[in-house]
C-alpha cells in the first residue's frame, strides 16, 4: 500500500482508456502521453498498458505503509527525498519519496511494479475527471489517499534506467497534421496560415484540451457542423477561429468544425509542451502519419525492451571508452 | 445513394464518414438511419481492427488499427458496406422503448413560454411531444445523454436566449428539431417541459450503465406526479421495452 502525502492539483489514476463505450457518450480518458507512461511501466518491468499515475506540474510526495514497493519516476524532476528520477527504485516501509516539480515538460508519470487495486470500470482503471468516473471515485487523488496494490503476477523487476534524452521527446521540427475532416469548411487560406503563422499554446490547457492562439483561421461559411465524434490530437476551430486542440478528456462529440487531427507519433511532444511555447506545424499525408507511427512504435518497443541495468550502463560505456581507445590505437 | 457521403481521416487511428455536406446542420432522418446501420453491420462484425465506433447525427467516427487496415482499405470496406445497405430497410434498427415522462407545472419549466412562442395552447404543445416517436439520434454531451430526433415540426425553437445554469437531472427538452434529457443536473439552454424518473446513467450498473442505446425508437408516456415520485424511489417499477407498470 502506498500513502499519499502531498498531492499536485491534477493527479490521477490512468492507463490506456476505457474505449468501446464512446457511442454511449462515455469518452475513452486514459494517459496523455503514451509514450512516457509506456516508458514508466519498462521501468519497473510491468506490462505496457498497466495503469499509473499521472501528475502535472508537480510530482506527489508517496509514502509506502506495509510492504517494500518498487516504483520509478518518469519527468524531468529532482526528488528532494534524494532518490532519482528514470530509473528502478525500491522504498522501504516508511519511506518517503517527494517527485516534486517538474522541469521543461508538463505531465510526468510514475509507475508502480505491483499493479493498482483499483476498481477496473467497463475494462478500464482511467480516471474521467470531468464525468467523474473511473479511477479512485472519478476523482483526481489528493493527500491523505490511501492505494492498495496487488502482488504482481510475473517475476519481480530488475533495476533499469532510461537517460531523459531517451525518455522526453526530441523538440525538434514542426508538429504533423493532418487535414480534415472539416478542412473543406476553412478558406483555402486558413491551411497556409496554420503552417507557415506562429501559433502558441495558452496557459488553458489540461487533461481536455489544449488552446492555442495566433492567426485567426478563417471559415468560408460557419464554425458550426452537426454534432460529430472527435479524436485525440482534432484541432477544432470555433467561430473566434482559435484553435482548440483535443486530448485525452475530450467529450465524445462536439459541433464545432475539426480542421486537423495531429499525428499520433507527436502527440506526445504536443501533450509535454508548456503554456506560452511556441508550435509549428505542417502538413502530413494518412499514410505517412501511419508509417511515421508505426516506425516510432517499433523505436519505442525496442527502447523499452533494452532499457540497460544501472551497472550496465556503465560497464557499456567504459566498454565503448576502451573500443574507441582501442581503434586509436590501431590506426 | 452510395455518392451522397464523404469519407476524411480523423487522424491516422480514426475516420469520419459524413453523409451530405459538412456545413449541412438540418436534421435528417434517413441520413441517422444511415448512419446507425452502418454502425450495427461494423458493431456485429466486430473486427479485430475496430477500436470504437461513434455514431452522431449524420457522420459515423471509425476508430481503427492502422497497423492492420489502411486508411484506403477502411474506405473501400465501408463504400461495400454502404452499398449493401440501401438495399436493405433500415427501419428495424434499435429498441422501440417506452419511457415515462411526468409533465407537472413543477417540472415543466418552459411550457409557457413554448407555447407562447409557438402559438400553440400548454394542452397541445404536451401533446405534440407525447405524440411525437422519436428516435435516439446519438449519445454525447455526457454519458447517456440521448439527442432525440423527431420533433413534432409544430415545436421547433431556437435554444432559449439565456441558457439556464442549472436544469435538473431527468429533465426533458426540446430545442431545434431535437428533444433531450439531461441524464443529471447541469447547465443547459433547451427547452424543458418535463422530467423523466428511470436514471439515464448509472455507472454502478456494470454491464449496461447507460438506458438507451443509438437507434432506439423513443415513445413518451405520461405519468403522473405521484407515479414520478414512486418511480424515482424505485425505478424497477417500470419496463421501458414493456411500457407501464410492471
Amino acid at each position: 500500500m502506498i500513502e499519499f502525502i502531498e498531492v499536485g492539483p491534477l493527479t490521477s489514476v490512468q492507463d490506456q482508456g476505457r474505449w468501446g463505450y464512446q457511442a454511449q457518450g462515455i469518452g475513452p480518458s486514459g494517459v496523455m502521453d503514451r509514450r512516457l507512461a509506456r516508458i514508466a511501466n519498462a521501468l519497473v518491468g510491468a506490462p505496457a498498458d498497466q495503469a499509473v499515475i499521472e501528475f502535472w506540474g508537480l510530482g506527489p510526495s508517496i509514502k509506502t505503509v506495509d510492504r517494500p514497493v518498487t516504483l520509478a519516476v518518469a519527468g524531468q524532476a529532482q526528488p528532494a527525498s534524494g532518490h532519482s528520477a528514470w530509473q528502478t527504485l525500491r522504498l522501504e516501509p516508511g519511506e518517503l519519496l517527494r517527485v516534486g516539480p517538474l522541469r521543461g515538460h508538463a505531465v510526468g508519470y510514475l509507475a508502480l511494479a505491483d499493479p493498482l487495486d483499483v476498481p477496473v470500470w467497463l475494462g478500464s482503471q482511467a480516471t474521467h475527471i470531468r464525468a467523474a468516473l473511473g479511477g479512485i471515485e472519478g476523482r483526481c487523488l489528493r493527500a491523505g489517499d490511501r492505494l492498495a496494490l496487488r502482488p504482481r503476477t510475473g517475476p519481480s523487476a530488475t533495476p533499469r534506467l532510461i537517460a531523459p534524452e531517451l525518455a522526453l521527446p526530441s523538440t525538434n521540427g514542426p508538429i504533423r497534421l493532418i487535414a480534415g475532416p472539416q478542412d473543406a469548411s476553412f478558406k483555402p487560406e486558413a491551411l497556409a496560415v496554420l503552417v507557415s503563422q506562429p501559433y502558441r499554446l495558452t496557459s488553458l490547457c489540461d487533461r481536455m484540451g489544449y488552446r492555442l492562439e495566433g492567426p485567426a483561421l478563417a471559415h468560408k461559411v460557419s464554425a458550426d457542423i452537426a454534432s460529430d465524434g472527435i479524436a485525440f490530437g482534432s484541432v477544432q476551430v470555433p467561430a473566434d477561429g482559435q484553435p482548440i486542440i483535443l486530448m485525452a478528456e475530450r467529450q465524445t462529440t462536439g459541433g464545432y468544425t475539426k480542421i486537423a487531427t495531429v499525428a499520433s507519433c507527436d502527440l506526445p511532444r504536443l501533450v509535454q509542451s508548456l503554456p506560452g511555447q511556441a508550435l509549428d506545424f505542417t502538413w502530413v499525408s494518412v499514410a505517412e502519419a501511419q508509417a511515421a507511427l508505426a516506425d516510432s512504435e517499433r523505436a519505442l518497443e525496442r527502447l523499452c525492451a533494452d532499457l540497460p541495468a544501472p551497472l550496465d550502463l556503465s560497464t557499456a560505456s567504459l566498454l565503448r571508452a576502451n573500443l574507441i581507445s582501442g581503434v586509436v590505437r590501431g590506426e | 445513394m452510395t455518392n451522397d457521403f464523404s469519407f476524411s481521416p480523423a487522424g491516422d487511428q480514426a475516420a469520419l464518414l459524413t453523409f451530405g455536406a459538412a456545413g449541412d446542420m438540418a436534421l435528417d432522418a434517413h441520413a441517422n438511419a444511415r448512419v446507425m446501420a452502418l454502425y450495427e453491420v461494423l458493431q456485429s462484425d466486430a473486427q479485430t481492427w475496430l477500436r470504437d465506433l461513434v455514431p452522431s447525427l449524420r457522420a459515423l467516427l471509425i476508430f481503427y488499427d492502422p497497423q492492420q487496415i489502411g486508411f484506403e482499405a477502411l474506405q473501400d470496406r465501408v463504400s461495400r458496406c454502404l452499398g449493401g445497405l440501401d438495399a436493405v430497410g433500415q427501419s428495424d434498427i434499435g429498441r422501440q422503448l417506452r419511457l415515462p415522462v411526468c409533465y407537472d407545472a413543477d417540472f415543466a419549466l418552459d411550457l409557457e413560454n413554448v407555447a407562447a412562442a409557438t402559438g400553440l395552447s400548454t394542452d397541445q404543445v404536451l401533446a405534440k411531444h407525447q405524440a411525437s416517436v422519436f428516435k435516439v439520434y446519438m449519445l454525447g454531451f455526457m454519458p447517456g445523454a440521448p439527442y432525440l430526433g423527431g420533433l413534432d415540426e409544430a415545436l421547433t425553437l431556437p435554444r432559449r436566449a439565456s441558457p439556464r445554469a442549472q436544469v435538473p437531472a431527468g429533465s426533458v427538452a426540446i430545442a431545434g428539431a431535437m428533444s433531450v434529457i439531461y441524464p443529471k443536473q447541469s447547465p443547459g439552454g433547451w427547452h424543458v417541459l418535463g422530467r423523466c424518473p428511470l436514471p439515464l446513467f448509472d455507472a454502478k450498473q456494470d454491464a449496461a450503465p447507460c438506458l438507451l442505446a443509438p437507434g432506439d425508437t423513443i415513445h413518451f408516456q405520461a405519468i403522473s406526479r405521484a407515479d414520478y415520485d414512486a418511480l424515482l424511489a424505485d425505478p424497477r417499477g417500470f419496463d421501458p421495452l414493456q411500457g407501464g407498470a410492471v
